[in-house]
């Protein structure tokens, strides 16, 4: 089923000319034309429609509570800051489609009474920035944005802002405030973004594919939207497969497909014909999955209750060669790195982390060590103050719960060492 | 102050004044004015943050302080092409550390250096979102996909020609 994907094989993709002949921008003069902003609302509410960029908000909900706030300007964010690890799905988008995010912003705006928007996109997409502002241009020349669009008196224009290499403005508040012009640090929520955004005015942030989702939906209607993949998770979701896998690539499909049918029937199976090891299916935030799992649907409800997390739809395949304590040691060092130095436990606690980790795999763990692992994890997650610090822990404690014998097999060596050390002396 | 002319040229301050003019609330504009001013100047000098923070109407400490936040932005000089290798996981486990370690000897540099000969800086960044195409790496604008060890010197070599 192609919904989201039913443009990125055309010739020249991402020019109007080719979005206008699949029904591109017909749902933009029907929203201004022929309903109100609070039908249009009530049409994403009946999709059941929920945020793609990782946390599953009904995004019929936020933009609800952002047209409920009387204060004016108000303004839509488009989150194209995709800096999940294993995500690439909203560059295909961008590259390929980006009318579909813009018909989608324009509708978001005239249901929330916004007149402005931005997209935020990652300072690493030039590419796509510069394709988004081409297709800009193209939309204004025709009327399908900017001043009284389509005689309709509804003005709405959007900016292309890049960002510059810090994962944690995905996190909406810590992408306003980069918005703004400071250092992208998480504010404290609530006051929730929909109140309480940028410039302190109500803000919808909502993600690329969540953006891309709303034209099909005015379209063809809020139940055939929720008809399609699981009653609590509908529509189709991108799935970013990449990792050991023969086909790595963006996947659209129902939401709730099962691991196993996304890599050994969309993605390929696994390369060389090795045997599957673990997954992470929601990036470098979520908890890993073992052979066991192959069969856990991968939506936001199967996934927490399986104690993991869809976030992104980033699912990196690990086959049978892969070291999940270098694995797990690779995620934390980005976690590391991507922590903004906010707040004490994760700044400080992915540090002591990482070099707990650099001593196991030089050979220098005690079994002790993955208590104290555990232990540190345990603080950064219940005390962190945004969802980077909570989720980073996840990758470790998941590997040390599934796959302790690989850290034992580390630890294990220094055993060995200290014995031929001590033989030799 | 510096008058802009004295650092800009002509061309340039008006898009600079283009930029500035797509904000309603001008210290939006920090951001995409740095990307600008390094773009042309390789990195951002303390004469160049000095300059923006006047240009919009902040106290340096705002340019100053975004500058110094964002793996992108550079208040140091680098080479004129910056290699950015990714070491995230799909990369990793697709063979990205003998991509690193190809790249080591062919600069002759470590992680964070510039060649000897001032053309590239070498560093590793985190995933570019380019998984399905790992490992990759990033030189300037330029994504060059599924990178191996043997590919590096011709990749590399089409820089060196454009000098």
């Amino acid at each position: 089923m192609k919904i989201l994907t039913r443009n990125i094989n055309r010739p020249n993709p991402a020019h109007i000319d080719s979005y206008l002949v699949n029904e591109g921008y017909v749902a933009l003069p029907r929203a201004l034309n022929d309903m109100t902003p609070e039908e249009v609302i009530d049409e994403v509410r009946f999709s059941r429609l929920r945020g793609r960029g990782g946390a599953g908000f009904p995004a019929g909900m936020k933009w609800d509570f952002a047209s409920r706030d009387t204060r004016k300007p108000k303004y839509i964010i488009c989150n194209a800051d995709e800096g999940e690890p294993g995500t690439f799905k909203d560059r295909v988008l961008i590259e390929k489609d980006p009318h579909a995010i813009l018909e989608g912003m324009a509708i978001a705006g005239y249901a929330v009474g916004a007149e402005k928007g931005f997209i935020y996109i990652r300072g690493e997409y030039p590419e796509g920035a510069r394709i988004l502002e081409r297709a800009i241009a193209q939309a204004e020349s025709r009327s399908f944005l900017g001043k009284n669009i389509l005689n309709s008196g509804f003005d709405f224009s959007v900016t292309v802002h890049r960002g510059a290499g810090a994962y944690i403005c995905g996190e909406e508040t810590a992408l306003i405030e980069s918005l703004e012009g400071k250092r992208g640090q998480s504010r404290i929520r609530p006051p929730f973004p929909v109140n309480v955004g940028y410039r302190n005015h109500p803000t919808v942030v909502n993600n690329v594919e969540t953006l891309a989702s709303v034209a099909p939906i005015i379209l063809r209607g809020g139940a055939w939207y929720a008809g399609i993949g699981t009653v609590e998770c509908p529509g189709t979701k991108l799935y970013s497969v990449s990792g050991h896998v023969v086909r790595p690539g963006v996947y659209e499909l129902p939401m709730g497909v099962t691991l196993r049918e996304l890599i050994f029937e969309h993605a390929g199976g696994m390369r060389d014909n090795r045997a599957f090891k673990a997954a992470f299916p929601g990036g470098a935030s979520s908890s890993c999955l073992d052979e066991s799992e192959l069969d856990v649907r991968l939506d936001f409800n199967a996934l927490a209750a399986a104690g993991s997390m869809l976030g992104s739809g980033a699912v990196m395949v690990l086959d049978d060669t892969t070291d999940m304590v270098k694995a797990t040691h690779v995620l934390i060092k980005f976690f590391e790195h991507e922590s903004c130095g906010k707040c004490t436990p994760c700044r400080e606690g992915l540090f002591w982390i990482r070099r707990i980790l650099d001593s196991i795999l030089d050979g220098k763990g005690t079994e002790a060590d993955l208590d104290l692992l555990l232990d540190i994890c345990d603080g950064i997650q219940s005390t962190s103050f945004c969802g980077l610090g909570e989720a980073s822990v996840n990758p470790v404690v998941s590997t040390i719960k599934k796959f302790r014998h690989e850290y034992m097999a580390h630890i294990g060596n220094r055993v060995t060492r200290r014995t031929d050390v001590e033989a030799a002396s | 102050m510096m008058k802009s002319t004295e650092i800009f040229s002509a061309r340039e301050s008006k898009e600079m004044e283009d930029i500035l003019s797509r904000y309603e609330a001008s210290a939006s504009a920090i951001l995409p004015l740095l990307h600008y001013v390094q773009s042309i100047q390789g990195h951002l000098s303390e004469e160049a943050l000095t300059f923006v923070a006047e240009f919009i109407g902040v106290p340096h400490v705002r340019t100053f302080e975004v500058a110094t936040y964002y793996t992108m932005l550079f208040t140091e000089p680098v080479g004129r092409h910056l290699v950015q290798v990714c070491r995230n996981l799909s990369c990793h486990v697709n063979g990205a550390e003998n991509v690193l370690e190809a790249l080591k000897k062919e600069l002759g540099v470590d992680v964070g250096k510039t060649s000897d000969d001032g053309l590239f800086t070498l560093v590793e960044v985190e995933c570019i979102g380019a998984c399905d195409h790992a490992p990759a790496v990033m030189i300037d604008e330029d994504l060059h996909r599924k990178v191996s060890e043997d590919s590096v010197n011709r990749i590399l070599g089409s820089y060196r020609e454009k000098v």
